[in-house]
């Protein structure tokens, strides 16, 4: 495992980044559910993404 | 002690050269520094610092509530303090603390060189020294520093000065900061293990830091999302959380308890990592039931994220809601109580020994459950409207957060620190630490459930005169509690400077990778990974 292979940097950067991804639309969804008409719906929804995010990150390590 | 287990790896190369001739000396090597052993140290110094400053201010509160009527500081300042002192150790310390355990040992457990993202780390870390003298220095500006709780609930805060505003910003900065170094581990321990060395053998303390990094990814940028908001309320002429404008400050307490709650498992869950380390190590057995420790880490932290309106039963909640909150709060109790069940079985018929390390452990395990217990209690709603904002929460919470991962990084600390600083720590001064720490806590906040039972509120710098005599034992327990602490540095400082030197591995019974290093680990390690058989 060489940390200068360009494989493995491609794929640190390929998690990192999807990972920020995740941050920033947590982040943006929290602050839109206030925006929109219903507040009730759209705070359900954003808190059912983040349970859904946990539970599939989680979830996917377990099974190794 | 004894040799170095060579039967767990296979080929590889421990250890790099270890000349310190390729980087800069002096104060620049801390600056520019991308070395995760160096950001670790950094890290776990800097915890320490905020560690003293905001015991500091724990003292001026214990100070002034020594008897009732106002002595020592006005009520503004006072409340001021029991905001930053919150803001402070949580933010401060005890994350910053728990990020330099990872710094250190994540690469090292898992037989990596470094962390994936060496120069993000350094930033990381030093994202933190600003915001934390952003924090302090908002004691300073017109108007004081935010004196409305940590807990930051508008309408109080929308309307305080400018210490308000250094206050969300200094937020802004360590979220940032936490969030850096969360895809950092993740990364790290998902593409960067030696070969051979599955998930499902990875290091306790590794898995443990996986699912906090997860759970730090969701939850901070909702806090972040909040003070944001909180800030165009204040400057910009929105009203999310203002009522004059329409709009709802409990909706605040809603998004900052989503946030709110799991932070306490992040904070406790690299905790259990470490415990999970030293109770084998020091029973000389494999850790009883490694698969359910890992799923009840998974169960956890899924599980913290359903029960944030645990901490709102007295805002009015429908009942549904309530009965919903109180079960799922109690339903945690399950995985946690696994975990306990796991650290008493490893123990069982274990050929323990009671080093420093241990002590620590076993002081986590008892005073941690008892705080897990009046977390119990106060999760029944028809107690919790009695309890809400008294002394009884204050004593719940400081016997999770001080005797659950304060003594389980203390015991962290003098389990590595023969690895970190190729020396051994003085066992005797190690010991009578613990039992002045052990007892100094217990004299300081167990009589603060007396006090919660019998109504006396937080937060307030008077009070009644019945409540005076458990007041000034809280005090001097904590005066006590704080010099304990001068003598833990003074260990630390022994140690590094003339302690006798280390073996590689100094306690016979640890089997992880950073233990087959030698004493002191090397500036590079695992340059050519080990493979696990």
């Amino acid at each position: 495992m060489d940390p200068n292979d360009a494989r493995l940097r491609a794929a640190n950067r390929r998690t990192g980044l999807t990972l920020l991804a995740i941050a920033v639309l947590f982040f943006v969804g929290i602050i839109a559910t206030r925006l929109i008409d219903s507040p009730a719906l759209s705070t359900g929804i954003i808190g059912g993404a983040v349970l859904l995010y946990l539970v599939v990150a989680i979830g996917r390590h377990l099974r190794k | 002690m004894s040799s170095v287990p060579h039967d767990l790896v296979a080929g590889g190369h421990p250890h790099g050269h270890d000349d310190h001739a390729h980087h800069p000396t002096g104060i620049m090597r801390w600056i520019t520094t991308t070395n995760h052993k160096d950001i670790g140290t950094l890290y776990l110094w800097f915890s320490f610092t905020m560690f003293i400053v905001g015991g500091v201010m724990a003292l001026t509160i214990r100070s002034e509530l020594f008897q009732p009527g106002l002595q020592i500081v006005d009520p503004e300042f006072f409340n001021s303090m029991t905001t930053l002192h919150g803001l402070i150790m949580i933010f401060g310390a005890l994350m910053p603390g728990a990020v330099g355990f990872a710094n250190w040992l994540i690469p090292m457990q898992i037989g990596a060189p470094d962390m994936a993202f060496a120069r993000m780390n350094n930033w990381s870390f030093w994202l933190l020294p600003p915001a934390a003298f952003m924090l302090v220095l908002s004691l300073f500006v017109p108007g004081g520093a935010a004196s409305g709780g940590w807990t930051l609930y508008p309408p109080l805060t929308v309307q305080q000065g400018m210490g308000m505003d250094l206050t969300i910003f200094a937020i802004h900065i360590m979220g940032a900061s936490s969030i850096m170094g969360s895809i950092n581990i993740i990364t790290t321990i998902l593409n960067l293990r030696a070969p051979g060395m599955t998930l499902m053998k990875l290091p306790l303390f590794c898995w443990t830091w996986l699912i906090t990094a997860y759970l730090l990814i969701a939850v901070m940028p909702v806090l972040a999302g909040a003070v944001t908001m909180l800030l165009t309320d204040r400057h910009f002429g929105t009203s999310f959380f203002n009522a004059a404008g329409g709009g709802d400050p409990v909706l605040f307490q809603h998004v900052f308890w989503f946030f709110g709650h799991p932070e306490v498992y992040i904070i406790i869950l690299p905790a259990f990592g470490i415990i999970s380390e030293i109770i084998p190590a020091f029973s000389r057995k494999p850790l009883f039931g490694y698969a359910s420790m890992v799923y009840a880490v998974a169960a956890i932290a899924i599980l913290s994220f359903l029960v944030w309106a645990h901490h709102m039963f007295t805002t009015g909640l429908p009942a549904a809601s309530i009965l919903f909150y109180m079960y799922a709060t109690m339903l945690i109790a399950v995985p946690t109580g696994v975990k306990v069940f796991n650290w008493l079985a490893t123990m069982w018929k274990g050929s323990i020994s009671l080093e420093a390390p241990m002590l620590f452990a076993l002081g986590f395990l008892f005073l941690f459950v008892v705080g897990g217990f009046t977390g119990l209690i106060l999760a029944i709603q028809p107690i919790d409207i009695q309890f809400q904002d008294t002394y009884y929460v204050v004593a719940h919470f400081h016997y999770v957060m001080v005797a659950g991962t304060l003594f389980a990084f203390f015991g962290g600390i003098y389990y590595w620190l023969p690895k970190w600083a190729g020396r051994m720590y003085d066992e005797k001064l190690a010991d009578w630490h613990f039992w002045l720490s052990f007892i100094s806590f217990n004299v300081t906040f167990f009589p603060m459930h007396f006090l919660g039972l019998a109504g006396m509120p937080r937060r307030i710098p008077d009070y009644a005169q019945q409540f005076t005599d458990w007041n000034m034992v809280a005090t001097v327990g904590a005066f006590g509690f704080g010099l304990s602490q001068l003598l833990f540095f003074y260990t630390v400082v022994k140690c590094i400077r003339s302690g006798e030197p280390a073996p590689a591995r100094p306690w016979e019974g640890a089997t992880t990778l950073e233990w087959t290093l030698p004493s002191p680990a090397p500036y590079h390690t695992f340059e050519t990974p080990p493979v696990i058989k």
